[in-house]
């Protein structure tokens, strides 16, 4: 009876994960990444997304975002895994862990979507930690895309930190002042007395900023529901993506890669939550404004309604915002 | 192959006439289900020796060899040995648990693989797979259809944790779900 209930559980596998869209792997310097390539393939408009983390992250979790599904009825959106992360496989070396390896790699996947799908017009969009890695890439390789779109980046991510660590401390103050679990708040000026600088690294400071709503504006809100047990039972999703042990020691240098957004021209679209508490809002207009893009060819989107990821709390919003942009160019 | 085959009848037959000459078999083969993460689905078949048993205790050695496939993750296969201890109640129910290690060999599971060479080129390549070890612990219970009557076969359900290593660097914690059928020999 119980190999029958389970054979039965097996047989309502969720059929949009094991059989929709083009699947396959791009293997690369010791690191078996799966590329899930979904959506609208016939306008020849290819989105390669660059999913957050970097350790933590899997892009396979944003395919369930109703943005994401919205955009894929206008274009195909490329689902990659990163090197040790998400379903990434392999025993690649942690000191093959940079960033110049990871930007290696998103060549490699942009020549591979090339080759399969006979030089479609790419574009890139990126989330959070996938904000900083295109923005590395287009550095050195943005003749290849044709538009750039950043949702919350962490393109100065030790900027950022120092922006963060000052808006916490005036959280923590304020919610001392409010009577509001003012044994935690205490703890986390404390930690932060203790902690002048804050490293990318530094997983008190992200504790800090979840509990003061800073990746949620809405925690409770329905648009927030990730099925996790269907994830794990029905998708290609495996213990992989919950159980990342390691820190990539290489963002323990910092990341600073805004004093040279001046070299980026191509139409860029900058998506930013106003309540960010991990990427401040104030970085989206510095990064517009020091985007080398023409104006009129670069896009501010302040979501109001949003802390880190627009892209799940406002998705009507953000999707028609990205569906227009990637119409323009 | 056909000669395996009958050496593998042979033994079988074999292990089925010193049992019979046996108050007690020392011996039974097993194949179920075996589910990595419950729902994604494989085979485990093996060989159980019991070197100390009474009417309520047995102590096991055991070979099996299994494999599973996970859509658009990956289908592995593997070999391990186990020890394990299962322990009777009188109404025919018992628990179990068993410790062990093993050898995992895991391919990519839904699609091509490319290579990108240095030139530019991008090629598709052959998955050799990866080898990993596999340790595991699982605990389980079942029901000894022969405390009843003449029946040879139990069941069994068995929760497992196994690790993969080196995966990406650790040991990767896996969840799987053991259920099938005993036969004693």
């Amino acid at each position: 009876m119980t190999l029958a209930a389970l054979l039965i559980l097996s047989a309502c596998s969720k059929d949009e994960f094991q059989k929709d869209g083009d699947f396959f792997y791009l293997e690369s310097v010791g690191a078996k990444m799966p590329i899930w390539v979904k959506g609208n393939v016939e306008s020849k408009k290819f989105i390669i997304f660059l999913h957050g983390g970097p350790e933590g992250g899997s892009s396979q979790y944003y395919t369930i975002f109703p943005s994401h599904k919205e955009i894929e009825k206008h274009f195909a959106i490329v689902y990659w895994d990163q090197r040790m992360c998400g379903m990434s496989q392999g025993n690649p070396s942690m000191d093959d862990a940079t960033l110049d390896q990871f930007t290696q790699d998103l060549d490699k996947v942009v020549s591979l979507i090339n080759h399969k799908y006979g030089n479609p017009e790419l574009y890139m969009m990126g989330h959070s930690w996938g904000g900083a890695l295109g923005t590395n890439y287009l550095l050195d390789h943005q003749e290849n895309i044709n538009a750039w779109i950043e949702v919350d980046g962490g393109h100065a991510w030790t900027r950022a930190n120092a922006l963060s660590r000052e808006n916490m401390i005036e959280v923590a103050h304020s919610k001392v002042a409010d009577n509001d679990d003012i044994e935690f708040w205490n703890f986390a000026l404390d930690w932060y007395a203790d902690h002048p600088v804050v490293g990318i690294n530094d997983n008190g400071h992200y504790s800090f900023v979840g509990a003061a709503n800073g990746y949620d504006f809405n925690p409770d809100s329905d648009s927030l529901e990730i099925p996790f047990t269907d994830l794990l039972l029905f998708s290609p999703i495996s213990t992989a993506y919950f159980f990342v042990p390691y820190q990539f020691s290489f963002l323990d240098k910092g990341l600073n890669l805004e004093d040279r957004l001046d070299e980026i021209s191509i139409p860029s679209l900058i998506c930013w939550g106003r309540h960010d508490g991990v990427f401040p809002v104030q970085q989206a207009s510095e990064t517009f404004d020091l985007l080398g893009t023409p104006t009129e060819d670069k896009r501010l989107r302040i979501f109001e309604y949003s802390a880190h990821s627009p892209n799940y709390e406002e998705p009507e919003a953000f999707a028609s915002e990205v569906i227009d942009f990637v119409h323009s160019y | 192959m056909k000669n395996t085959l009958l050496s593998l009848l042979f033994l079988i037959a074999l292990l089925q006439s010193s049992a019979q000459d046996s108050p007690q078999s020392k011996v039974g083969i097993y194949a179920g289900y075996f589910g990595e993460t419950f729902t994604h689905p494989g085979l485990n078949i093996g060989i159980e020796y019991y070197p100390h048993q009474s009417e309520k205790y047995q102590m096991i050695l055991s070979v099996n060899g299994g494999g599973y496939v996970h859509v658009r993750n990956n289908k592995s296969f593997f070999l391990r040995g186990q020890w394990g201890q299962r322990v009777y109640f009188e109404n025919g129910l018992f628990i179990d648990q068993f410790l062990g290690v093993g050898y995992l060999h895991q391919f990519t599971h839904g699609g091509e693989l490319y290579e990108v060479l240095p030139n530019g080129a991008v090629v598709e390549t052959k998955d050799s797979g990866q080898p990993f070890f596999m340790p595991s612990v699982s605990f389980g219970a079942g029901y000894d259809f022969s405390k009843k009557g003449d029946s040879r076969f139990s069941v069994y359900l068995r929760p497992e944790l196994f690790w993969k290593a080196p995966f990406n660097g650790y040991f990767l914690t896996n969840i799987a779900i053991n259920a099938g059928v005993i036969l004693k020999l």
